[in-house]
């Protein structure tokens, strides 16, 4: 499948999701937005994920993470949520 | 809706318009024209500002435009945040309504209002961005098309056409048929497949910008098989369209190569991308649509028996390289020899 994927049908992105929400205990007004992007950084693999958090009265957050989502494990997810290193928008 | 065709499950998604303009383009007339006219459609309206009109039955929002970078520094990841938060809010009063438009400020980039609709996979699962519509001003759009910019500014004027599926050349009673016909021509030299529709105080038949499906390139290949490479006609401009039109089948490592590093090193200059694809192998037509370096694709219809094997894309954008678009994608091809 070249670049691009059919929306919605990516279980690694839904689940992902999910544990975002759970890890950081969010309510159902936050939205959550996660895509795997392609990095132009140098050194930087060529997809990382990044995810943001948007509460509907508050500062916006976002995560990059230098993996797939694929490869990103709970405790990598959990590692680069519950650390202050969380950029603001 | 999408009217689906037997091959095809219905698209239960929520159709989202765009509606873009100068200030002055008659963007709020047209708007309130879609709240107030009795079109049998419930409308769920995101604004900038309340309307001055009262309205009843439609499920009106204010928003303020919030820029939010989904990676530091990357235009092509800009998001408005604003929408984001306010779309996952309306979703859960779904059954109140059957689309939503969206109406940006005169001044806005349309870029970031469509990345929304291609960042996220859950937004892009329940809504799907169904046409950019632009509102141009035929008394006073050369004016703007031709403002000199500071060096880094962006031309809005030329980017909100850049971007439009439809554009409803409004104000048409004010100049006569010769100005008509050079805006005709500066909007058909920067987005050359654009629908135009002519009009007066904003009246237009709401059916010709609401849930047309622009993005749904099948749908629009159909009404018109020219639309994607109709691109001859060059102007002295630089944001234009190139069209590429080639037959053959594609070798989809090529592609994913050659289409991932274009995007990624040009995706700041390349506003919209779309094609109808023909992968080798693959029984059925793959069918994308990009903003900046986003892209969404999906298989869409069988190819059918005999039909050939045919490719129809083209890029919308800033000083656009047309020969090296030709030759980099032609390099895609199953036939192409060893690879680039």
């Amino acid at each position: 499948m070249p670049l691009g994927a059919r929306p919605g049908q990516s279980p690694q992105l839904r689940e992902l999701r999910q544990s975002v929400r759970r890890l950081l205990g969010l309510d159902d007004d936050t939205a959550v937005v996660i895509r795997q992007l392609a990095c132009a950084e140098p050194g930087c693999p060529p997809l990382e994920t990044v995810i943001a958090v948007l509460p509907m009265n508050g500062q916006a957050r976002r995560w990059a993470l230098h993996a797939t989502a694929e490869e990103i494990t709970e405790d990598d997810l959990r590692a680069a949520l519950l650390t202050p290193s969380s950029e603001g928008a | 809706m999408t009217t689906p065709t037997p091959e095809e499950p219905r698209d239960e998604r929520v159709p989202v318009t765009v509606l873009t303009g100068f200030l002055g383009s008659g963007k709020t007339t047209l708007l309130n024209r879609i709240l107030t006219e009795q079109h049998g459609m419930r409308i769920a309206v995101i604004e900038n500002e309340f309307g001055e009109v009262g309205v009843d039955d439609a499920l009106v929002l204010d928003s303020e435009e919030e820029i939010f970078e989904m990676n530091n520094g990357c235009i092509c990841c800009t998001v408005r945040g604003d929408l984001i938060r306010i779309l996952g809010a309306l979703m859960r009063r779904r059954e109140k309504f059957d689309h939503i438009l969206i109406e940006t400020t005169g001044l806005a980039d349309p870029a970031p209002v469509a990345q929304t609709f291609f960042m996220d996979d859950e937004i892009a699962a329940q809504l799907r961005l169904d046409a950019i519509v632009t509102l141009v001003d035929a008394a006073h759009v050369l004016q703007h098309l031709d403002e000199v910019k500071p060096e880094g500014v962006e031309n809005e004027a030329v980017e909100q056409i850049a971007f439009a599926d439809r554009i409803v050349l409004n104000k048409t009673d004010l100049v006569d048929e010769s100005a008509i016909a050079e805006v005709t021509a500066r909007i058909r030299a920067i987005n050359s497949g654009v629908q135009i529709i002519p009009a007066q105080h904003a009246e237009i038949y709401l059916p010709q910008v609401l849930d047309v499906g622009a993005f749904d390139l099948e749908r629009v290949l159909a009404e018109d098989p020219s639309f994607l490479t109709e691109t001859e006609h060059q102007h002295d401009t630089t944001v234009t369209s190139v069209g590429i039109d080639l037959i053959g089948e594609l070798d989809e490592e090529r592609l994913n190569r050659w289409l991932g590093t274009l995007l990624r090193t040009k995706g700041v200059d390349i506003f919209r991308s779309k094609g109808i694809l023909a992968l080798a192998g693959a029984p059925k037509q793959y069918v994308f649509q990009g903003v900046h370096m986003l892209l969404v694709g999906e298989f869409g219809r069988d190819w059918r028996d005999g039909e050939e094997r045919r490719n129809r894309l083209v890029f919308i954008g800033r000083d656009l390289d047309r020969e090296a678009l030709e030759r980099g994608f032609a390099d895609c091809l199953a036939t192409a020899g060893a690879a680039a």
